[in-house]
C-alpha cells in the first residue's frame, strides 16, 4: 500500500503522456476508437485523482506524496513532485475535466481525432505537472510546455479567426513567461536551489525589499498574463471565442488557474513584502478587472466572448482575494478557482451544445430555448445563477470569501469589488433572457433537439458538483483552509528586516 | 614529430584522395560507382571518428606548438567528425543527381571538414589561417556546386569575394598581431597579454586581434557581417547547405571559441556582447518577413550565433561551457531542419532546384501535417526547440547561456535577448502554423528517403529526450574543459 501511495502522484503526471506517445502508433482507426481510449485514459486519471484526494491527510497538511528524481545536477534541476491541499484539488479539478472535453468533443471533432486526443492528453499531463511540480524550475518547464499543445489546439480545431488567437495567445504568454525564466535563474543564483520548500523557508527573511521588489515583478510578468490581469487579458477572449468547445474548457478551466496558482505557491510565500507592497496595484488591477470585464461582457453579442470577459472578471476576485492576505481571502480566491473551473467549464459546454446544433454563437440568433430544450434550460440555469454567484451555488462560497476578506484589509475596494456581483447579475441575467427566453424568431430553433444522454450526463454532473460545494464547501475547504490560514499569517506576521 | 595527434584529419584527407583518385581510375559515372563512393566516404568518417576518439587523454603540443591537443579539442573534433557522417548519409539523394561530380563533392565536403579540424587544433595564428583558407576555398566552390542554377553561381561568387575580403582581414590582423607581439603562437600571445597590464598592452596587438575577431565573425556570419548570409543560403543546394549549417557552423563557432579562450581575450569581450546583440535582434526582427525557407533559416542561425557569442563575450569558463552546449544542441537541431530541406522536390520536375522559389517559399510546406503526419511533427519539435519552449532541448541551451550572462553581470542583456528570442517564436511558429493550420498545397513533395528521415527523426527524438540525460552531455562537456 506504501508502495502505491508512494507513486501515485508520478503516474498521475505521466500515464496521459505515455497514453499518448502510444496513441500516436495506432493508424487508421475510427474517430469514436480514439475518442474511447481517450476517455477510457482520463476517467482512469480522475479515479486515480480521487485517490489521491482521499489519501491526502488534510489535517497534516504540507506536502504529501513526495518524490525525486535528478535530472540536472549541474544546476539542481530535480523532477521534485509532492502535493498540498491546494495542488490536489486543482488536480483534482483537471483529472475531471479532461474526460469532459473529450465527451463534448466526440461530436463536433471529426478531423485529426488522434491529434486532437494526444493534445489533450498531453495538456493533462502538463497540467498536472505543474500543479504537483515542487520545484522551481521545473513548474516552468510543464508550464510553459502547455503552450506547445494549446497553441496546436487553438490552430487545428479552432473556428476562422483561429490563427490570429493561436498566435496572440502563444506570444503573449511566451513574453511574460520569459520574465519568469529570468526571475528563476537569478532566484537559483542567489540562493542556489530551485526547490520551493527550501526556497520558501529561507526566503522568509533572505531578502531586502528592493529586491523582492524585482523578483516579484518578474514572477508576476508570467502569473498575470497567465490569470489573465487587466492590461494582459486581451489574449483571452481571442482565444476562448476561436478555440474548440473542450479547449475553451481547457483553457477557462485550468489553464488560467496555473497564474493564480503562481500567485498563491510561488509569489506570496517567497516575496511576501514585496507582495504587501504590490497589493495595492493588484487591487486596483483586480478592481478595473472586474467592473471593466463585467461591462464590456455586457455588451458582448457573441456568447462565448461575454462569458471570456466575465472569466476576467471572476478572476478578479481570485487576485483580490490572494492579495488581500487574509485567511478568508484565500481561502475564497481557491474556491473561487475551483467554481469558475467548473461553472465557467459548465456554460462554454453550454454554447458548444447550442453551437453543435445551430452553428452560431451570436446571441441575437437565439431565442426562446427554453421552450423547445427544457432540460438544458434547467442545466443552463444553475450554472448561470452559480455565476451569478447565487447562495447555494460554488460561485456564491467564493466571491463571498474574497469580499469578506477584502473588507476586513479595505472596506472600499470590498465594496467596489461587491458592484461588480451585481454587474455580473446583469449580464448573465440578460443573456440568459435573451438566449432561453424571449420569442424564438430563428426557424431552426423550431426543431431542435433536447440534450442527449452523454450531455445530460456531464451536465448533470457539473451542476451537482456546483450545487454541492454550494451547499457543502467544507467538502474541498478542508483541503486548503488550514494552509491559507499559514499562508495569511505567514505574510501578516512578518518579523521586521534587519 | 607526433603524427599521431592528426590521425583523424590525415584519414580524413587521405580518404578525400582516394574517392579522387579511384573517381578517375574506375572512370565510371554510374550509380553503383556513387553508391560505392558514398559508402566508401561513410566509412572514411566512421575511421576518422574512431581515430579522433582515441586522442582523447593526450594533453600535448606537437609539430613546433603549432598543434593543440587536449580532450576539450579531442571532444569537439568528434562532434565535427560524428557531424560530418551524418551529412553525408543525408547527401546520397544529391549525390545521385550531381552524377559526373559525386566523387568531388564527397571529396570537397571532407577537405572542408579537414581545414575546420585544422582550425580548431590550432595553436598558431597561421595554421589557424591555412584551415580557414583550406575550408573556405571548398566552400566557395560547394556553394556554386549547382553549376546550372544562376542562383547557385550567384552565392558561390558571392560568398568568394566576401570570403576572400574576410580572409585578407584575418591576414592583415594576423600580421599586426606578429608585428607587435613578435610571434603568432597563441600560448606566446596569452602569456604576453596577461603580462601586461591591460592599459598597457599596445593598441597595435589589440588591433591586430579585432581584425582577426572580425573575420572570424564574419565566418560565422554575426551582424553586422551577416549579408551574404542569407543569399549564400538560399543559393547553395540544401544538401551543401545542411553542411554549411552544421559542420562549417559549429566548426567555425568552436575554432572562434578555442580561440579566444587559448588566448585569454578580456580586452575584446566588449565588442563579443555587441555583435551578440546586434546578431540577437537581426536574427529575430530579420527572419519575420522572410518567405524562402531558406533564407528564414539563415535570419534564425544568426540569431542563435547572437546567443553564443552572448556566452562567449564573458569569456569565463562556465561561460564556455554553455557555448559549447548550446552549439551542440543547435547543431543538431539544424541538422535536422536541413535534412529536411533535402528531401523536398517540386512535383513537376522531381528536382531540388534552389532557383525554384515555389519549393522553397515557406508556404509550400501547407498542410504537411496532413500529408506526412510523422515529418511534420518532427519539424514542429524541431521549430518549438529553437524557440527554446521547454522540455525541449533548446530550452536548457538557452537558459544556460542567460544564467551564464546573468552570473557574468550582464542581466539587461541577458533580459534583452530573452525578449527577442519571445519574437523570434513568432516564425518559428509560423512555420508550424503552415505546416499544421493550412490546407494542403501542391507545390512540393516528400521524397521517400530512408536516410534523412531517419536523420530528421532521430534529432527530434534527441530534442525531446535530452531532457533526462542532460547531466551526461553538460557534465561530459565540464569535464572536457578542466
Amino acid at each position: 500500500m506504501n508502495v502505491i501511495k508512494f507513486d501515485i502522484l508520478s503516474v498521475l503526471i505521466f500515464l496521459p503522456l505515455i497514453s499518448a506517445f502510444l496513441l500516436m502508433f495506432f493508424n487508421k482507426q475510427k474517430n469514436s476508437f480514439y475518442f474511447g481510449l481517450g476517455c477510457f485514459v482520463g476517467v482512469a486519471n480522475f479515479i486515480l485523482s480521487i485517490a489521491l484526494m482521499t489519501s491526502y491527510n488534510w489535517r497534516e497538511g504540507g506536502y504529501q506524496f513526495q518524490q525525486i528524481f535528478k535530472i540536472f545536477s549541474e544546476i539542481d534541476i530535480k523532477y521534485f513532485v509532492g502535493v498540498d491541499g491546494l495542488a490536489v484539488t486543482m488536480i483534482f479539478l483537471t483529472a475531471l475535466l479532461t474526460p469532459i472535453c473529450y465527451i463534448v468533443s466526440y461530436k463536433s471533432i471529426t478531423d485529426r481525432v488522434k491529434e486532437f486526443v494526444i493534445a489533450f492528453l498531453v495538456i493533462e499531463s502538463l497540467v498536472i505537472g505543474s500543479f504537483a511540480s515542487l520545484d522551481l524550475l521545473f513548474f516552468y518547464i510543464f508550464f510553459e510546455a502547455t503552450l506547445i499543445p494549446m497553441f496546436l489546439v487553438i490552430g487545428i480545431w479552432g473556428g476562422e479567426n483561429r490563427i490570429y488567437a493561436s498566435y496572440k495567445f502563444f506570444i503573449y504568454t511566451l513574453a511574460g513567461s520569459v520574465f519568469f525564466l529570468i526571475g528563476i535563474i537569478l532566484l537559483y543564483l542567489y540562493t542556489k536551489t530551485t526547490d520551493i520548500i527550501v526556497l520558501t523557508s529561507i526566503c522568509k527573511n533572505y531578502f531586502p525589499i528592493n529586491f523582492q521588489v524585482l523578483f516579484f515583478a518578474l514572477f508576476f510578468a508570467s502569473f498575470a498574463v497567465k490569470v489573465p490581469m487587466f492590461p494582459f487579458h486581451t489574449w483571452l477572449p481571442d482565444a476562448h471565442v476561436q478555440a474548440p468547445t473542450a479547449g475553451s474548457v481547457i483553457l477557462a478551466g485550468i489553464l488560467i488557474k496555473l497564474g493564480a496558482f503562481g500567485f498563491i505557491r510561488y509569489s506570496l510565500p517567497l516575496f511576501p513584502l514585496a507582495s504587501q507592497y504590490f497589493s495595492g496595484l493588484i487591487f486596483t488591477l483586480s478592481l478595473i478587472a472586474i467592473i471593466y470585464g463585467s461591462f464590456v461582457a455586457l455588451m458582448q453579442e457573441d456568447m462565448k466572448k461575454m462569458i471570456a470577459y466575465s472569466s476576467v472578471a471572476h478572476m478578479g476576485f481570485v487576485t483580490i482575494g490572494i492579495f488581500s492576505f487574509t485567511h478568508q481571502g484565500i481561502e475564497g480566491a481557491i474556491m473561487q478557482m475551483i467554481s469558475h473551473g467548473l461553472i465557467s467549464s459548465a456554460l462554454f459546454i453550454c454554447v458548444g451544445i447550442i453551437y453543435d446544433r445551430l452553428h452560431t454563437k451570436k446571441i441575437k440568433d437565439l431565442g426562446g430555448l427554453a421552450s423547445k430544450m427544457p432540460n438544458f434550460a434547467m442545466f443552463a440555469m444553475i450554472f448561470t445563477m452559480g455565476s451569478v454567484g447565487l447562495p447555494g451555488t460554488s460561485g456564491f462560497v467564493g466571491e463571498f470569501l474574497s469580499i469578506i476578506g477584502v473588507f476586513k484589509v479595505n472596506k472600499m475596494v470590498a465594496s467596489l469589488a461587491g458592484l461588480g456581483v451585481v454587474l455580473g447579475a446583469c449580464y448573465m441575467l440578460w443573456l440568459y433572457k435573451r438566449v432561453w427566453f424571449s420569442e424564438i424568431h430563428n426557424q431552426q430553433i423550431k426543431n431542435i433537439k433536447d440534450l442527449d444522454f452523454c450531455e445530460f450526463f456531464i451536465l448533470f454532473g457539473l451542476a451537482i458538483m456546483i450545487i454541492g460545494l454550494g451547499i457543502a464547501p467544507s467538502l474541498i475547504m478542508n483541503f486548503f483552509s488550514e494552509q491559507s490560514s499559514q499562508l495569511s499569517s505567514f505574510v501578516l506576521t512578518l518579523p521586521p528586516l534587519q | 614529430m607526433k603524427f599521431s595527434l592528426l590521425i583523424p584529419e590525415i584519414t580524413l584527407f587521405s580518404g578525400a584522395l582516394l574517392i579522387l583518385m579511384l573517381d578517375v581510375f574506375l572512370n565510371k559515372k554510374n550509380e553503383k560507382f556513387q553508391f560505392f563512393a558514398h559508402f566508401f566516404a561513410l566509412i572514411i568518417c566512421g575511421l576518422a571518428l574512431a581515430f579522433a576518439v582515441k586522442t582523447f587523454g593526450s594533453f600535448e603540443t606537437a609539430f613546433n606548438d603549432m598543434i593543440n591537443s587536449r580532450a576539450l579539442i579531442s571532444f569537439i573534433k568528434c562532434i565535427v567528425i560524428a557531424l560530418l557522417t551524418f551529412i553525408i548519409l543525408i547527401s546520397i539523394r544529391y549525390i545521385f543527381t550531381i552524377e559526373k561530380y559525386s566523387s568531388e563533392y564527397l571529396a570537397l565536403l571532407m577537405i572542408a571538414t579537414v581545414g575546420g579540424l585544422l582550425m580548431i587544433s590550432a595553436n598558431d595564428l597561421l595554421l589557424f589561417y591555412l584551415g580557414l583558407e583550406l575550408q573556405a576555398l571548398s566552400l566557395y566552390l560547394l556553394a556554386s556546386f549547382n553549376v546550372k542554377s544562376a542562383r547557385s553561381s550567384e552565392a558561390g561568387i558571392k560568398y568568394f569575394i566576401l570570403g576572400s575580403l574576410a580572409s585578407g582581414i584575418l591576414l592583415f590582423g594576423i600580421s599586426m598581431v606578429y608585428g607587435y607581439s613578435g610571434s603568432t603562437n597563441l600560448t606566446l600571445i596569452k602569456d604576453l597579454i596577461e603580462k601586461t597590464k591591460p592599459d598597457e598592452i599596445s593598441v597595435g596587438l589589440i588591433f591586430g586581434l579585432i581584425m582577426v575577431v572580425t573575420a572570424m565573425l564574419f565566418k560565422i556570419s554575426a551582424a553586422p557581417f551577416h549579408m551574404w548570409a542569407p543569399d549564400v543560403y538560399q543559393g547553395a543546394p540544401s544538401a551543401v547547405l545542411a553542411f554549411f549549417g552544421t559542420v562549417v557552423k559549429f566548426s567555425t563557432v568552436m575554432a572562434l571559441l578555442l580561440l579566444s579562450y587559448n588566448a585569454n581575450w578580456q580586452i575584446l569581450s566588449k565588442i563579443f556582447l555587441i555583435v551578440a546583440m546586434a546578431s540577437i535582434m537581426v536574427g529575430s526582427f530579420g527572419a519575420i518577413f522572410q518567405k524562402n525557407i531558406k533564407r528564414l533559416l539563415a535570419f534564425s542561425s544568426i540569431g542563435h550565433i547572437g546567443f553564443v557569442l552572448l556566452a562567449l563575450s564573458s569569456m569565463q569558463k562556465f561561460s564556455y561551457i554553455s557555448a559549447i552546449f548550446y552549439m551542440i544542441i543547435y547543431s543538431i537541431i539544424s541538422l535536422g531542419t536541413f535534412a529536411f530541406l533535402t528531401i523536398i522536390r517540386s512535383p513537376q520536375t522531381h528536382e531540388n532546384d534552389a532557383t525554384d522559389d515555389k519549393i522553397f517559399n515557406i508556404n509550400s510546406l501547407a498542410g504537411l501535417a496532413k500529408t506526412n503526419p510523422t515529418l511534420a511533427l518532427s519539424l514542429s519539435i524541431l521549430m518549438f526547440s529553437s524557440a527554446g519552449i521547454p522540455p525541449l532541448a533548446g530550452f536548457f541551451s538557452k537558459f544556460y547561456i542567460i544564467k551564464t550572462a546573468i552570473l557574468s553581470g550582464l542581466l539587461p542583456y541577458a533580459i534583452i535577448a530573452v525578449m527577442f528570442s519571445a519574437v523570434s517564436a513568432f516564425y518559428y511558429l509560423r512555420i508550424v502554423k503552415i505546416m499544421y493550420f493550412d490546407q494542403p498545397s501542391a507545390h512540393i513533395e516528400i521524397e521517400d528517403f530512408g536516410n534523412s528521415r531517419l536523420v530528421i527523426i532521430l534529432c527530434a527524438i534527441f530534442n525531446v529526450a535530452l531532457i533526462f540525460s542532460i547531466d551526461i552531455l553538460f557534465n561530459s562537456i565540464a569535464n572536457f574543459i578542466n
